[in-house]
Formats: structure tokens, sequence, C-alpha cells
């Protein structure tokens, strides 16, 4: 690894930034991914002169598929815009955390090794949680709690498949030396089965997904916005290198992008509506890369690109207004649209752009995924893709926006939040819509050399189609009251096993080793012990007697005389009075029988 | 700062806005009946699909959540109790 390299930057401003105060440190929070940015010679990779950006040793490890620069200038554009968002937030924890975060994440998709993968890997992982646990509430410390266990559980997955997978003998020999490469699924094998389930904690894959729903709605308002960029994109470039065109990975893909609209329908936390639709958006990609041809792995790597702008701009809305307001549920929001109103604009951009609204960034790229879908006759994985995309305009598309910013009026007169805050979201802003617009300019950065045109007039028609009638659905049923939105309480997921299964665990274990403990203290300590006790205690005694009774017995002493001198034995020992040499004596005695035993 | 909502309070605007939204859905189904798609599935060439996907899945996908809901619904303090 390159001492100058993007993730050393990082990690030397996490150690330098609490080193500065006021606006020292805010140029040098900015500054740091300039920096890192400048070290990584990312230019190199899109000089129009590189016409094939499969490889390009030196710069970036690169799998064969997936392209490793695109991944890494989404990573930098997340990186200065959740660092913009975040410039007046006064914790160093924070700060810090964020940057060893980012640099972990870029470290994870530069890796040149598997060591280097997986140590990025778990720096992600622990760094990661002091954004949620920053917060310091009892909630937010619960959910990292869960949230490291999780990652530690992926984590251990993952160490033990890329051990598995290693033909060398020795487990760090294995990871040092290996590149990253693709791996096939099949029953017979353990080792890619584990990688898998590894990456699958980080991607949020059913049922690991609950992580991301229980976790980012508990960071603080700038930390949910690193998170939604860095976990789950760097799991989505490491699922492509490791296991694109895995048939299994269009099944989990089309389930991940159709279960969490009926959960985010019912949900009364904004950012937790967003977390289950982050679910359904890496949905798409993980379609994308199993179906595994050059368009589909594309528009996996284009929607990765673009979900990291829009989301990250979606997350900063509704941080944005939970910062201003303090209120975090739907039914204390309303009518902020007034004296909020960029939040509010920038917010509908985000939500039009995730809804893939033609002229926004989502458009663009989740069209790629559902026509690979179509052009490949998986026409249920397609049919799917369109419902979740209908389903999609009602919940992030229409839901957030509505019922914060429009709806019922709250009373609540928030202004927009500081500068910084409308300077970073209106940066993801114009780039939703400057991608929309010219989608050129985002498929020349992908490694695939394709030809791709989503503004064909069928295709905007038809996409036209499926939101418009969406929206009208949302109508009619917000008419007559049948969209429940109205509705305090939470929505039992997966996490039901996990946190009523580990309380059954522990009252079993309770009562089973507890259980075990007082037999092991009625028949071990009463018993057994005491036992042992009587006999060490009396053995010295026993011993000793052995020794002088041919003695007293050639003496002649009769049976009470030899009473007699047994008793005087006993309790001399027993109070010490025995003298050091008649002691040392017994004890060697003691040994000697001890070793003759032991023969 | 100026509002940039403040026409979404005006009744007359709002009138139109629902009247230009209705015109413009129909004019979209009737516009998806006259261009013809890719033609990579047969599915996605039935006449109004894409309007049926829109409307229909959405009120599908509301109502098995509201299934849902009966069945998974709980108190905020549920893992509290």
């Amino acid at each position: 690894m390159n001492l100058f390299s993007p993730q050393i930057v990082m990690f030397l401003g996490a150690i330098l930034v609490p080193l500065f105060k006021g606006r020292a440190k805010k140029v040098l929070l900015v500054a740091i991914p300039f920096v890192a940015l400048a070290t990584s010679h990312l230019w190199e990779y899109f000089l129009p002169e590189v016409v094939d950006r499969i490889y390009l040793p030196g710069t970036f490890l690169m799998s064969d598929r997936l392209p490793a620069p695109v991944f890494f200038l989404a990573f930098m554009i997340g990186a200065v815009g959740a660092l913009m968002f975040a410039l007046k937030v006064d914790d160093d924890l924070q700060h810090c955390a964020a940057l060893v975060y980012i640099g972990a994440a870029l470290g994870v998709i530069t890796a040149k090794s598997i060591f280097e993968f997986y140590v990025f890997w778990e720096i992600m992982a622990v760094s990661s949680t002091f954004l949620v646990l920053a917060k310091r509430t009892k909630i937010a410390s619960d959910a990292a709690f869960r949230y490291i266990i999780m990652h530690l559980f992926g984590g251990l997955c993952l160490l033990a498949g890329l051990i598995l997978c290693s033909s060398d003998a020795s487990p760090i020999g294995c990871l040092v030396g290996s590149e990253m490469q693709a791996y096939s699924l099949n029953m017979s094998d353990p080792g890619p089965w584990l990688i898998f389930i590894g990456i699958a904690v980080n991607l949020g894959i059913p049922p690991f997904h609950t992580w991301i729903k229980d976790a980012y709605p508990e960071a603080t308002e700038t930390g949910s916005v690193f998170l939604c960029i860095f976990t789950t994109k760097s799991a989505v470039f490491a699922l492509a290198c490791f296991f694109a065109g895995a048939k299994i990975l269009i099944f989990l893909g089309a389930v991940m992008a159709i279960f969490p609209i009926l959960f985010a329908v019912l949900e009364n936390d904004i950012r937790r509506v967003l977390a289950y639709s982050l679910i359904n958006q890496v949905g798409f990609m993980i379609v994308g890369i199993g179906i595994g041809t050059a368009l589909s792995l594309s528009g996996a790597t284009a929607h990765a690109f673009c979900h990291i702008i829009y989301k990250s701009l979606l997350f900063m809305a509704t941080g944005s207004v939970i910062y201003m307001t303090g209120k975090s549920k739907f039914t204390d929001l309303g009518g902020l649209y007034k004296t909020m109103p960029l939040t509010c604009l920038f917010c509908i951009i985000g939500a039009a752009s995730i809804s893939a609204f033609p002229l926004f960034s989502g458009f663009v790229s989740k069209s790629m995924i559902v026509s690979a879908a179509g052009h490949e006759k998986y026409a249920w994985v397609w049919f799917i893709l369109q419902i979740a995309s209908a389903g999609g305009v009602v919940v992030h598309g229409i839901k957030i926006p509505y019922f914060i910013f429009f709806g019922k009026d709250s009373g609540i007169r928030a202004s927009d939040p500081p500068r910084n805050m409308v300077f970073a979201m209106g940066l993801f802003a114009a780039l939703c819509v400057l991608i929309g617009i010219f989608p050129a300019s985002l498929y020349k950065l992908l490694p695939k050399l394709i030809y791709y045109n989503p503004y064909s007039p069928a295709h905007i028609v038809e996409m036209l189609q499926i939101l418009g009638f969406g929206i009208l659905a949302f109508v009619i049923l917000k008419r007559l009251n049948a969209y429940p939105v109205d509705s305090r309480g939470i929505t039992l997921d997966f996490d039901w096993f996990y946190i009523k299964g580990g309380r059954l665990l522990h009252k079993v274990a309770d009562s089973a080793l507890n259980s075990i403990n007082a037999v092991s203290s009625r028949v071990i300590g009463d018993g057994a012990v005491s036992l042992f006790e009587k006999a060490f205690k009396s053995s010295q005694t026993t011993l000793l007697l052995i020794f002088v009774a041919p003695y007293y017995l050639i003496k002649g002493d009769n049976e009470n005389q030899l009473k007699e001198v047994k008793h005087k034995l006993t309790e001399t020992f027993e109070a010490g009075g025995v003298p050091i040499g008649i002691g040392a004596a017994v004890a060697v005695g003691f040994m000697v029988f001890c070793i003759f035993l032991s023969r | 700062m100026r509002n940039l909502f403040k026409f979404t309070e005006n009744e007359k605007t709002k009138k139109f806005l629902g009247a230009g939204f209705s015109v413009s859905l129909a004019g979209l189904a009737i516009g998806g009946l006259m261009i013809h798609g890719h033609g990579e599935l047969k599915l996605s060439e039935v006449p109004l699909i894409y309007p049926g996907i829109g409307f229909l899945g959405c009120l599908i996908l509301i109502y098995a959540a509201k299934g849902l809901a009966v069945v998974l619904r709980r108190d905020e303090n549920y893992y509290d109790k």
C-alpha cells in the first residue's frame, strides 16, 4: 500500500482534525477529500486515450468485471458532500469516525490483496459504529451494539470464507498473497458461501437487512449521510468482484426490491422509510450483478453511482428537518414548505431521482437494469422490478416530501438549515439533474463500452405511465383516507427473531446453566471438596503416624498409649506446632509417596 | 427567502394542476397505445401494461402492507416490555 494513498490521507486527516479549531478545522475537513483525490491519480483512468478501462496497472486493483474507479469517484463525491454537510458539527468523535470510515471504504475498493480488503472491511464496520454511538442516547447505543454484532458476524464469515477459498496452508499467507477473484456458488464448497454471507450482511440481503433500518435512523443527522454512502455500496462492489453472474442474486435482488416497500408504507420514522428504500434500491443493483451481462453490470455500477448522490441528498434533507425541528416522525411533521422551501425543493429533486422520473439521475441508471432483465428474457424479474418502481414512487417519491413538507400543517415554523447544509444539498441536487439531463457523462465513466439510450420515446412514455398512475393510486387512496400513515408504532421485521430469540436464548441458557451450577455446587462444593479437605487435612498426620508407629510399637506401648500419641500429634499439626524440620521431613515423605503412587 | 411553493396554497392553481395531471394521464395512456415498445418481452407488449403496473401495483402493495400491519404492527414500546 502506497504511503500517500487516499485512505492513508483520510486516516491522517482523522488524527489531525481534533488538533485544529474553528475555521482552520472547517478548511481542513473540506481539504482532506481533495488531497485524497490528488493522491489517487484518478484522472489517469478517465483520460480519453484510456480505451481499455478494465485494468489500469498500479493504480487500482480491478476485477475484470466492475470498475473500482467509478466507485472511487462516487465515494469521493459522497465524501465531499457529506463532510460539507457536517462542517458545523462540533463533535470530533463524529469527524474522526467519518474520516476513518471513508478511508476504510476507499481501502476496500482499492485493495491490492485479500488481506487489505479484509482489514479495511473490518475498520469500516468499527468506525461506522461510532457514527451511531455519537448520538449518545440509550436507543442509539443499543442500535450500535446490534449493528456491530451483525457486522462482526459478517466479518467472521467473510474471513472464514476467504481462508477456506485459499489454497495456501497458512491463513495469513493466503490473505496477503491472494488477489480478489471471482468465485462460483456451489453446494459442495462452503468457502464461497461464507464469503457471500459476509458480503450479504453489508448489503442487507434478507434476513441480514435489519441493521440498516435499525441503525441508520438512530445515527446522528449527519452520520446517517455517511452511513448511507459507503457500507452497502462497497459491498455492491465486492459482490460484483466475487459473484458477478451468480443467478441466485437475481432472485435475492428481486425480493429485496419489492419487500421493503411493504414495510416503508407502514413506517412512521422518516429516516427508517429511507433505510427501507435503500434496501429496495440495492436490490436493483444486486439483480444487475446477478444477470451478469455488460448492460446489467454497467447498470448496477451506474445505479450505485447515482444512488450515492440521490440517497445522500434525501438523508441530508431529512437530516436537516430533524436538525431544525427535533422531530423525526411523519405524524409530528407537515407544512414545512412554508419555512424550509430550499430543503423542500432539494428533497423533491432527490425523491424524483430515486423514483426514476425522466430528467433525473435515477431514470438513466435504473432503466439499464430493468432493460437488461428484459433483454435476457427474465420476464418475472422485469415485472417485479417494474412493480417495485411503481411502489417506490408512492413510498420514497411522494410519502417523504408530501408528509414532511405538505400534508397537514404541524404548526412548526423551522427555517432552512445553516448555509453549509444548504450548499451540500444544492450540490447533490444539481448533480441529480445534470446526470439526468446528460446521461452520456455518466455512461462514459463505465468500464464496459455500451450504447444505451434511456430517452427513447417508448421508454419515456412507459416510465411516465408507471409513475403517473402510481401517483394516481396514491391520490385516490389519500382522498379515501385509505393510505396508512397516521399510525404510531413499529412493524416487526426479521429482527424479531434476533431480539426475541436472543432473549429466549438468554433465558434458556440462564436457567439451564444455573441448574448445572446449583448441582455442581451441591455435588462438588458440598460433597467432593469437603471430602478432599478432610483427606488432605489428616493426610500429614496419617503419614507421620505411619512413619512413627513402628517406633512406639517396638517401644512396647499399648493401644491406649498409641491413641494418646496419635491425638497429641494431630493437635500439634493442626496448631502448627511442629518444628520446621519435622514438617519438611513429612512434606518430603509425602512427595516421595506421591511419586511412588504416580509410577 | 421568498416561498417557492406559495402557489400550492392557491385553490385555482390546485384545480389547474389537478386537471393538468388528469389530462396528462389520459394522454399518456393513449400515447402508450400508439407507441411501440422495445419488444423485448411479450409481457411488455400487453396493452396498458404500464398504467396497470403503476396503478394496480401501487394499490396491491399498499393493501398488502395494510394486511401485513394487522399481523406485524405493534406498540412503540413492544421490545421494552
